[in-house]
């Protein structure tokens, strides 16, 4: 009815382009539009929805899709409280109990700390291969990070995620993590003396050089053979190993450099054992 | 092909006895180089083409180059990382018998004079380049190339190692002298080059103050090799980090572009002495070359990037000048490329005798391999 009143074409357009909008429930100041839409939409899912929300607790896809879908924002809620015909949410409001709609019920609430300590868990499963392994391997997750700060950003400029906890609770994990490493890499430089510093910085040099970009194609069969004996190079790999600090330069009892190298973690010889040979010269030369 | 693996120990340089046509001397380093050991391997290539090893010395530090003594078919001698030569007697043990020792830091090359027989030469990551006599202990000569001093004055130098952002390890290595050589024509004129990117003549019979010629030859990053051609008296090879050979006429060489007597002009880096380039002759930096000791216009050379190739010099056809430059050929005028190294190739060297072609190469991978670089 209210769609034949409007006779503008300006007014139609707008009509269209926000119902399609609200398939993301993008809310819109314009909301008293597209409430027909919304409530249709919204009374088509929101029983499953709900129904995975409230009964079936262990079903994670059930909790996030109550998240994307019905997570009312405070900003809908705003709008609605606004519009003239917000008395139409209140039965669904009410039906859950809330009593303030910027407020979660308390049943809401438990559930999501039940979801919240299992997404805990989960996360940190995740992460028990680099925690386990190596502190060095926090380098490891520079890529994971850059990754993490992406997502973030994207959802940040998505308002649609608003309420995206899982990420958020990620990303907040991650920063722990990171907070909790740094401090023991730290320690461990610490250990090391100026050579060895001196050799893990050029070994790092090395490997930056010597490692191609991954986004790299080789144009020619001659770099690409070049590059796969790179990979495959043990003399790399000990490069690789001194500068995540796996092996580095062993030391004599009184702090100079022995002409060793060694593991760090367990203490194993790197590479060759040293001989002492002496300065000594033959005299008995033949002619 | 033939080969030898050096067990636990990486290949650093070659050379083929200039007594025996089955005997070759390798200096060999342990952990790359890096630390510990070096070894001295004499080798002998048997009859049924197998290569064996007749004796060898462990030696307190890394090797990194190796020379027959040219007047004794038994004495190599071995440039040694803290800062000594060691002449060895291959008919002897464990210890050599005479010790060189001035350098303050590693010798990275050395070479016996092919003229007079009576001298050898060694560079060293100090910056000098010494002559000695076998019969010293005391060098005879130290020889100083002079751009090293007065690189901090030269602007256009530095402007091109700020346009090399990428490349940061000049600045501590400007000062080592990767390698020299005396000529195989004149006993006085001994050639070197440096991580200033400046190669350096001397004629050893002039005075200190104008004894050297220096001139800029791989566009600001480090020449790590430069070997006179065995023909052409006035024609030279060099090699470097920017992945090219060039090939100069010292003739052309003048004072005017010499960096000792005239600070250093933009024009400098298009020295007219450079008559021949190979572009991207590797795909890493250029170790080591070495022209033919049978053909006045084949070299080789051995790269970072894991190979070997023979090239042919097109600015000379054998008995002329011919005016062109590689860059005119679609292969840039090699010839061959030996692709089985699996580590840094550093060692190479042609033999002198037989059927002219064969090559020796050695590499961090602990082979030495002996193959026809020519192909017939």
């Amino acid at each position: 009815m209210q769609n034949v009143c409007h006779t503008s074409p300006t007014e139609q357009i707008i009509q269209k382009s926000h119902r399609i909008q609200s398939g993301s429930l993008i809310p819109s100041k314009r909301t008293r539009l597209v409430r027909t839409e919304l409530k249709t939409q919204y009374n088509n899912k929101d029983p499953h929805v709900e129904t995975c929300f409230l009964h079936d607790t262990s079903d994670l896809e059930g909790v996030n899709n109550v998240k994307f879908q019905t997570q009312p924002s405070p900003l809908t809620l705003r709008a609605q409280n606004n519009t003239e015909d917000s008395s139409s949410w209140v039965p669904q409001f009410s039906s859950m109990k809330i009593d303030d709609p910027l407020e979660f019920s308390s049943e809401y609430k438990r559930l999501y700390s039940n979801y919240e300590s299992r997404q805990r868990q989960n996360s940190i499963r995740q992460n028990l291969p680099f925690r386990s392994s190596m502190v060095r391997k926090t380098t490891l997750n520079y890529p994971l990070q850059n990754t993490l700060q992406q997502q973030r950003q994207g959802n940040r400029n998505d308002p649609t995620d608003a309420f995206n906890f899982d990420a958020e609770f990620h990303n907040l994990e991650n920063e722990m993590q990171e907070a909790r490493y740094e401090p023991i890499i730290q320690q461990d430089e610490k250990w090391l003396d100026q050579d060895q510093v001196e050799l893990q910085k050029i070994a790092t040099g090395i490997v930056k050089c010597c490692t191609p970009p991954p986004s790299s194609t080789s144009s020619s069969s001659t770099l690409s053979s070049m590059e796969s004996k790179l990979s495959e190079s043990k003399f790399l790999k000990l490069m690789r190993g001194i500068s995540s600090g796996d092996v580095t330069l062993k030391k004599k009892a009184d702090g100079n450099s022995s002409s060793e190298f060694f593991s760090p973690n367990d203490g194993e010889l790197v590479g060759n054992r040293h001989v002492f040979i002496s300065d000594e010269v033959r005299e008995d030369i033949s002619n | 092909m033939l080969s030898y693996h050096m067990q636990g120990f990486s290949g650093y340089g070659v050379q083929y006895s200039p007594f025996f046509d089955n005997k070759l001397a390798v200096a060999a380093s342990s952990n790359f180089g890096l630390v510990g050991n070096g070894k001295l391997y004499i080798l002998e290539i048997g009859r049924e083409g197998k290569i064996a090893e007749v004796n060898s010395f462990l030696t307190q530090d890394c090797l990194f180059d190796v020379a027959w003594n040219e007047s004794h078919e038994n004495q190599v001698l071995v440039a040694q990382g803290d800062g000594t030569l060691r002449l060895f007697d291959t008919t002897l043990k464990e210890f050599p018998i005479a010790i060189f020792k001035e350098h303050e830091r590693e010798v990275f090359s050395c070479n016996w004079n092919l003229v007079n027989r009576q001298n050898f030469l060694s560079s060293s990551w100090d910056g000098s380049i010494k002559i000695w006599s076998p019969l010293r202990k005391q060098s005879l000569m130290s020889l100083t190339p002079r751009p090293l001093e007065i690189t901090k004055m030269v602007d256009p130098l530095n402007a091109i190692l700020l346009n090399k952002k990428n490349h940061t390890g000049i600045s501590k290595n400007k000062n080592c002298v990767y390698q020299a050589q005396f000529s195989p024509h004149d006993p006085n004129l001994v050639i070197s080059c440096s991580g200033n990117s400046y190669a350096s003549l001397f004629d050893i019979r002039l005075p200190p103050s104008k004894n050297q010629n220096n001139f800029l030859v791989h566009s600001g990053l480090e020449a790590l090799t430069c070997d006179f051609n065995k023909y052409r008296p006035y024609v030279v090879a060099t090699g470097g980090v920017d992945n090219a050979i060039r090939i100069w006429d010292i003739r052309m060489l003048t004072t005017n572009g010499s960096a000792t007597n005239n600070r250093t002009t933009q024009n400098q880096t298009h020295n007219p002495s450079c008559i021949n380039e190979i572009i991207n002759a590797h795909g890493l930096a250029i170790r080591k070359v070495s022209w033919s000791p049978h053909h006045s216009n084949i070299l080789m050379s051995a790269s970072y990037d894991m190979t070997c190739r023979i090239w042919r010099d097109l600015s000379n056809d054998g008995t002329k000048e011919t005016y062109k430059t590689n860059s005119t050929d679609a292969r840039k005028g090699s010839i061959l490329n030996f692709t089985k190294h699996s580590e840094f190739v550093f060692g190479i060297d042609w033999s002198l005798w037989g059927k002219p072609g064969y090559v020796a190469s050695t590499a961090w991978d602990g082979n030495l391999f002996v193959w026809n670089g020519l192909g017939y």
